[in-house]
């Protein structure tokens, strides 16, 4: 009976025992699992979009802003094909930049952000609303070359970052038009019907930062603003040698936490949102994340600044030595191609002979300035004699 | 609509038409009052605004200025060599300054003016500006003071040599040395826009720089800023001078504020600064010792003065000389010309102003006090329209006479003074001549029982004739307002007691009637008191008071010059014109004066008494 | 008449002696805004002359607005006449043209009392004839407009000419013909036609002749003149110029107007609906006006309304309208209300205030624009502000001239006598 009982007593404890340790380790194992599974985001490339909508020198900081981000991504792997570049681009070469062909974040002039490899895809008088929401869309006609496009797709994660002067529920472009909270949301939402993106994650330091963020509706994007509605984003300081602001405030504890991490890190996006305080950003940033169904403090930060490491396969049906012999087809028959050339020329000179034929008219006067006062005087003659008739 | 006729109706139905007709003259008296207690409110708190930057592109004192000790060697070096050719004449000077600016690679030209006087100036071409526009700096050889300007004229040197080693200028630079800071100054602006051959795109800002010592400190600073013809500079130029001036925490004074009172801000202090600086706005030009500021004005250019004052105190040169450069560097950030803050304003500290729109309606309300009393002239002594529309032509003929008159005054008297070798005294001449004018029409207005009784006009002419110049006044305010308030103001101001001539008049008309004759004169004490003549006697004080001459002797004696101020004031206004440009001798002999003519001569022909105390008694 | 003689002389020497003394006064006061807009220009005309010597089409580059026919008019007193006689032989036309007006507002003035004598039943007694001629000749708007050559004179001549002709001569064709060369010098004046017509009913009371005859008259006048313009320049190329910068607001230049500173303001993408708006705003007035006025007979044979007044009504409103508003339509308009000192005039209350509101306006209109575009230290409100205070005076007048009618007809209707009409008062509920 005691021995019966002890046997019991061990047989018990030993399988609660056991069952207590496999479900501990199926825990680990499921959280593990769950880590890796939801960091192990579905993406396959990464694109960056960062605009700096203002121009002018006294806006240094937000081309600074920019090119900081600028290199940042680039630092963490996305190559230059896969960014696309938006700013006025008139500081560095400003000639009230006391130190020519540079850019600077820092008073402390460590980084040179301009330096050796710049490529702005959309610079000066480029730079315009109408631009922006079709590079969002890929809205272009048919010559737009592909440097300038956003190349995304499903699987395609989007860091978006903008910076300028804006208010409640807009963005200036460089003080001629403005880009409304709805215009952005709207974009984004025909981004997610036509497939071009995965993911996004939105960046915006300006005023009122967080109110251009608020009416987004499509899923899969986090976003995160510099400052509430009603508040301005403040500039950290200024280089007394150039003379200016240098770097905002948001944007620095952004990048400050940013240099921390390299292309292998593990570091997840509320470790970056952390540093969003009121103490660092002096004012309220805001967060928004009811769109994106993973948890933030999941998603891997290289998510959005890092090049992708993962590959999937693409599932092509398209017999690819068809479409290359067809290719090579018509590569192969010239002919075509030049009578369609000729056919584009005759058209062209189609058009400017008809616009030609319509100066011809428009610059001469037919008739002599002799003959035009015989007219005249004939005219005049004949309302007198209308004038005579009607009795 | 409604609602108006219904008060209309009340109004009818009340007889307050003419009750309140019979009040005009009080009416129009409490207007005038209303628009001094405008004025004297606006410096309480609460009333007034704080200065603020409102162009962003300036970003005043956020760039170090390395104007500092290496530079200071180059300053007293400049110091001592311009100390040493004090004695020489300024083309000597001149040729000298420029051996040392072509030495740091400076442009340098001449200009000389039709009186002989030779301008040095220099350009800087922005290396990687676009070469359209430009900032003057300005060093005159003599302050306004009198004084040699040693100090400004090193400082500027100096400064040129350091801005050429800097690679930041959008902007060019152009220093010009002028004889002084009048003729010479301004005749070069003219040219500068007009048949320079060296120029260096339109100028955007000019600071003239007055630095009268040759000490190496100075105690604080000040700024003059008021232009031609009522103009002032972008009140955002102000703001930059005045906040650079507090990160280098040197004292800075508007309108003559002492050392005691910088920091002061006060009811008096405001109060003070505001009617100073009315006072100086209005009489800008018209004193012969100008701050060379004014010199640029009409050609859209934001200019101001900066003068180091005192000999030694806690500020040295150098931080003078940062003054300017951060002033530079912050024009230079601009973009557009100077077109966010306010071109008009007036200054209650270097902190406080207030803008058009709290200060106009002052003047407005002045203007509104003579209409009345123009209309009140008609209305009160019922001048019918049958009548003013008949003798119209006989108005205006005796209008246009005096207008002519005083046109060809305006046109001629300045050619004396400008033809003769001694221009004072024959400014002094003109000015007597006025005065003696001015006293003439006094007496005769009192005693205008000398004039003839054919020459006399009758009672309803009079009055539209005083009605048309009290109308004629308010016209040239509304045109003043806007364009040159401080002005209009002191016009207005200045020529009130003719709104007082018509009610004079009409009162003492109901007084004489209320007597009987027989009563009158009795004594010599009841003469003057009660008769006529004390009537008269007041007319003819409110038409001397309201003098433009009497008042030029008035402000000549106590805000210019002890002794001989009404003298630099008529100078001033006969000479303004040719040499800078200012209108002010105009608006006073055509508006201010002609209008006090119209009134002295109906006040001296007119017989307002006699033939409504008359005819009223025939009718009794 | 000596009087009449006397005034029609000292204004013939303002207008003679002064631009002849002074050559270059035309020319300064073409670019004075509140002279001349670039519809009516001199300078504009004389630009036109010179494409002309240099064989390029006047109409190029945008500065030549006037009909080609008026250009070749002008062009030929350019051409044929030396150059020291030229600017006087121009002098003498417009002086001689403004003459005319005067005159021709005589004789209307005289019809007008003489007319409503007639149908009122008891004398109307109007201005004599030298304060007529006194109030447009000295009128300084008119002098003004006179002295810069604006085209606009000859507008206004020929559409006094169209009521002389209606009204005087009892001429209805010819009217029409010179409305018809009225609205090809001035393309606004189109809008007149329909108080014109009305006016031209009251008087003859056939409704076919007038309402048949006289619209396709004008239309056919108006296309005669069309059709030689094109026949002269061989392009169409002028309708563009002279009429659709009107229609459509193309030229966007500051002037006392009301519109301008909404198309420098405002974004462009609503520029159409403006355009449209404003067109609509210029023509909807216009028959509510013309109806309200309308002539007939009243209960108890009282003649009701004034058609007359109607026009000049129309023709203040069309002012008020202009998208390049001058003094001289303001002018014109205002020279026509001494006509009716008889009937509506004496009823006006706020001429006073009218008179010391439009000289305030003349007087600070100048010193605002120099502020904004000499000084820089004012900007385009500061002179837009002028512009709504002209739109104010216009306002004024409009309705004082309304009421003074309204009021008017009361007395008539409801015989009132003499003595009380003085003191009566209405009120509109």
């Amino acid at each position: 009976m005691n021995l019966r009982l002890w046997s019991l007593l061990l047989s018990v404890l030993c399988v609660t025992q056991f069952i207590t340790r496999t479900t501990a380790d199926e825990e680990v194992l499921e959280n593990a699992e769950r880590v890796v599974k939801s960091t192990n985001s579905r993406h396959t490339n990464n694109w960056a979009v960062l605009v700096s909508t203002s121009k002018f020198w006294f806006n240094y900081r937000h081309m600074a802003n920019v090119l900081s981000l600028y290199r940042t991504v680039k630092r963490l792997g996305i190559p230059d094909s896969q960014i696309i570049l938006m700013l006025s681009d008139d500081i560095a070469c400003n000639p009230r930049n006391a130190f020519p062909g540079t850019v600077f974040n820092n008073m402390d002039q460590a980084i040179d952000l301009y330096g050796d490899q710049i490529e702005v895809d959309y610079r000066g008088y480029e730079v315009t609303v109408e631009n922006f929401i079709r590079l969002l869309t890929d809205r272009w006609d048919e010559n737009h070359p592909r440097s300038k496009r956003l190349l995304t797709d499903e699987n395609s994660n989007i860091f978006i970052y903008m910076t300028g002067h804006g208010g409640n529920e807009f963005l200036k472009f460089q003080d001629a038009e403005e880009i409304g909270a709805h215009d952005l949301a709207d974009a984004f939402a025909q981004m997610h019907e036509k497939k071009r993106y995965n993911e996004i994650f939105f960046m915006i330091d300006t005023c009122q930062a967080n109110s251009m963020y608020q009416h987004f509706y499509s899923p899969n994007i986090v976003a995160v603003g510099s400052s509430e509605v009603d508040e301005s984003s403040f500039s950290h300081h200024s280089d007394m040698n150039i003379g200016v602001a240098v770097i905002d405030r948001f944007t620095y504890y952004t990048l400050e936490y940013l240099e921390k991490i390299d292309k292998n890190s593990n570091a997840t996006l509320d470790k970056l949102f952390a540093e969003y305080t009121y103490e660092n950003v002096h004012s309220h940033p805001g967060i928004r994340t009811d769109l994106f169904p993973r948890n933030v403090s999941n998603v891997l930060l290289t998510d959005f600044f890092g090049n992708v490491q993962n590959v999937v396969v693409d599932q092509n049906n398209n017999d690819i030595l068809y479409a290359a012999n067809h290719e090579q087809n018509d590569i192969r028959n010239p002919a075509k191609n030049i009578s369609a050339n000729q056919d584009e020329f005759g058209r062209v000179v189609a058009k400017t002979h008809v616009s030609y034929k319509d100066d011809n008219v428009k610059t001469l006067v037919q008739v002599p300035l002799s003959r035009a006062h015989i007219l005249t005087i004939i005219t005049v003659l004949t309302g007198c004699g209308l004038w005579l008739v009607a009795k | 609509m409604a609602l108006a006729e219904t008060v209309l109706r009340k109004v009818h139905k009340l007889g307050l038409v003419p009750k309140l007709i019979k009040l005009i003259p009080l009416i129009s008296f409490l207007f005038a009052l209303a628009s001094v207690s405008w004025l004297l409110v606006l410096p309480m708190d609460g009333f007034y605004r704080d200065t603020y930057i409102s162009e962003n592109a300036l970003m005043p004192a956020q760039a170090t200025s390395y104007f500092r000790e290496s530079e200071w060697n180059h300053v007293r070096g400049f110091r001592t060599a311009l100390q040493g050719i004090e004695d020489k004449a300024i083309p000597e000077r001149n040729q000298i300054v420029e051996g040392w600016l072509q030495q740091y690679g400076l442009k340098t030209a001449y200009h000389k003016n039709n009186r002989g006087d030779d301008t040095l100036y220099a350009i800087m071409h922005a290396p990687r500006g676009e070469d359209t526009e430009a900032i003057v700096l300005t060093a005159p050889w003599s302050t306004s003071e009198g004084s040699y300007n040693v100090g400004g004229i090193a400082t500027a040197v100096a400064l040129l040599r350091y801005f050429k080693k800097m690679s930041i200028w959008s902007k060019n630079i152009i220093l010009v040395l002028p004889e002084d800071g009048h003729v010479a100054l301004r005749s070069w602006v003219e040219a500068y826009h007009t048949s320079l051959d060296e120029t260096a795109g339109s100028i955007e800002a000019a600071l003239v720089i007055e630095y009268g010592s040759a000490s190496d400190h100075f105690d604080f600073y000040e700024v003059v800023y008021e232009g031609l013809n009522g103009q002032l500079p972008n009140l955002d130029l102000m703001n930059t001078i005045n906040l650079i001036g507090y990160h280098e925490n040197i004292g800075y004074s508007i309108q003559g504020t002492t050392r005691d009172e910088l920091q002061k801000r006060t009811y008096s202090t405001r109060l003070r600064t505001l009617l100073k600086g009315i006072l100086n706005l209005a009489l800008v030009g018209l004193k012969k010792k100008t701050p060379g500021n004014e010199a640029f004005s009409g050609w859209q250019i934001q200019a101001v003065t900066v003068r180091a004052k005192g000999v030694d105190g806690p500020s040295d040169v150098t931080q003078f000389g940062r003054i300017i450069d951060s002033t530079f560097r912050s024009v230079n950030n601009l973009l557009e010309k100077f077109h966010q803050s306010f071109f008009f304003y007036l200054m209650l500290s270097p902190d406080n102003f207030v803008s058009i729109g709290t200060y106009l309606p002052a003047a407005v309300l002045l203007a509104v006090a003579y209409v009345l009393s123009s209309l009140g002239c008609l209305v009160i002594n019922e001048v019918q329209a049958k009548f003013i529309a008949q003798s119209a032509y006989k108005i205006l003929t005796i209008f246009i006479f005096v207008e002519l008159g005083c046109l060809m005054l305006a046109k001629t008297l300045p050619l004396f003074v400008l033809g003769s070798d001694d221009d004072e005294s024959v400014a002094a001449l003109i000015l007597y001549g006025f005065t003696v004018l001015t006293f003439a029409s006094f007496v005769l207005s009192i005693k205008n029982q000398w004039i003839p009784k054919k020459y006399r006009m009758d009672k309803s002419l009079t009055f539209c004739l005083i009605a048309l110049a009290l109308f004629l006044i308010s016209l040239l305010l509304t045109a003043l307002l806007i364009v040159n308030f401080a002005l209009a103001f002191l016009i207005g101001l200045a020529a009130l007691p003719l709104t007082f001539i018509q009610p004079l008049v009409t009162t003492s008309n109901l007084k004489l009637l209320s007597e009987s004759p027989k009563e009158k004169r009795k004594d010599l004490l009841s003469y003057l008191v009660n008769d006529g003549n004390s009537k008269r006697l007041k007319i003819g004080l409110c038409l001397l008071v309201s003098s433009p001459f009497f008042i030029i002797y008035i402000i000549g004696n106590l805000f210019v010059d002890e002794s001989k101020g009404a003298l630099i004031l008529m100078k001033g206004l006969l000479t303004s014109w040719d040499e800078l440009q200012c209108w002010t001798w105009f608006i006073v002999i055509l508006g201010w004066f002609s209008a006090w003519s119209t009134v002295a001569l109906s006040c001296i022909f007119g017989d307002f008494e006699i033939d409504s105390v008359e005819s009223k008694m025939k009718k009794e | 008449m000596k009087d009449v003689s006397r005034v029609c002389l000292i204004g013939a020497l303002i207008r003679l002696i002064i631009p002849t003394v002074l050559p270059d006064l035309p020319f300064w006061f073409s670019s004075v805004v509140e002279l001349s807009s670039p519809i009516t220009s001199f300078k504009s005309l004389y630009e036109a002359f010179f494409y002309l010597e240099h064989d390029i089409n006047p109409y190029d580059g945008g500065i030549n607005h006037h009909p080609p026919l008026l250009v070749m008019v002008m062009n030929m007193i350019y051409e044929y006449v030396p150059v020291p006689l030229r600017f006087i032989v121009f002098n003498a036309l417009y002086t001689f043209v403004d003459l005319v007006i005067a005159w021709q507002l005589v004789l209307i003035n005289r019809w007008y009392n003489e007319y409503k004598t007639k149908k009122n039943g008891a004398p109307v007694k109007g201005f004599d004839d030298s304060l007529i001629v006194s109030f447009y000749l000295f009128n300084p708007l008119i002098i003004l407009t006179n002295l810069s050559h604006s085209t606009s004179v000859f507008s206004i001549f020929f559409f006094t000419e169209t009521l002389v002709q209606l009204l005087v001569k009892k001429n209805l064709a010819r009217s029409m013909l010179c409305m018809g060369v009225t609205t090809y010098l001035s393309v606004r004046y189109v809008y007149l036609i329909i108080p014109v017509l009305a006016l031209a009913y009251s008087i003859q009371r056939e409704p076919k002749a007038v309402y048949f005859q006289g619209p396709s008259l004008f239309v056919a006048s108006f296309a005669f003149l069309i059709l030689a313009s094109f026949t002269l320049t061989a392009s169409w190329e002028f309708i563009e110029s002279c009429y659709f910068v009107v229609i459509f607001y193309k030229k966007i230049k500051p002037n006392l107007g009301l519109w301008w500173y909404i198309f420098t303001e405002m974004f462009d993408f609503f520029t159409p609906f403006y355009t449209g708006m404003f067109n609509i705003y210029s023509f909807c007035f216009i028959i509510p006006i013309t109806l309200r006025l309308f002539e007939y007979q009243g209960s108890g044979k009282k003649h009701i309304g004034d058609c007359f007044l109607a026009v000049v009504a129309c023709a203040l409103w069309l002012s008020f309208t202009n998208p390049y508003s001058t003094l001289s339509d303001l002018g014109f308009a205002l020279s026509l209300i001494p006509i009716f000192k008889g009937t509506v005039l004496p009823h006006c209350k706020y001429l006073l205030i009218i008179g010391l509101t439009l000289l305030v306006c003349l007087l600070l209109s100048p010193i605002f624009y120099y502020c904004w575009i000499v000084l820089g230290n004012g900007n385009s409100n500061f002179f837009y502000s002028i512009s709504l205070i002209w739109g104010i005076i216009h306002g004024l007048i409009l309705n004082d001239l309304l009421w003074a009618f309204l009021t008017h007809d009361y007395i008539k209707t409801n015989d009132v006598k003499p003595e009380s009409a003085a003191s009566i008062r209405l009120t509109q509920i």
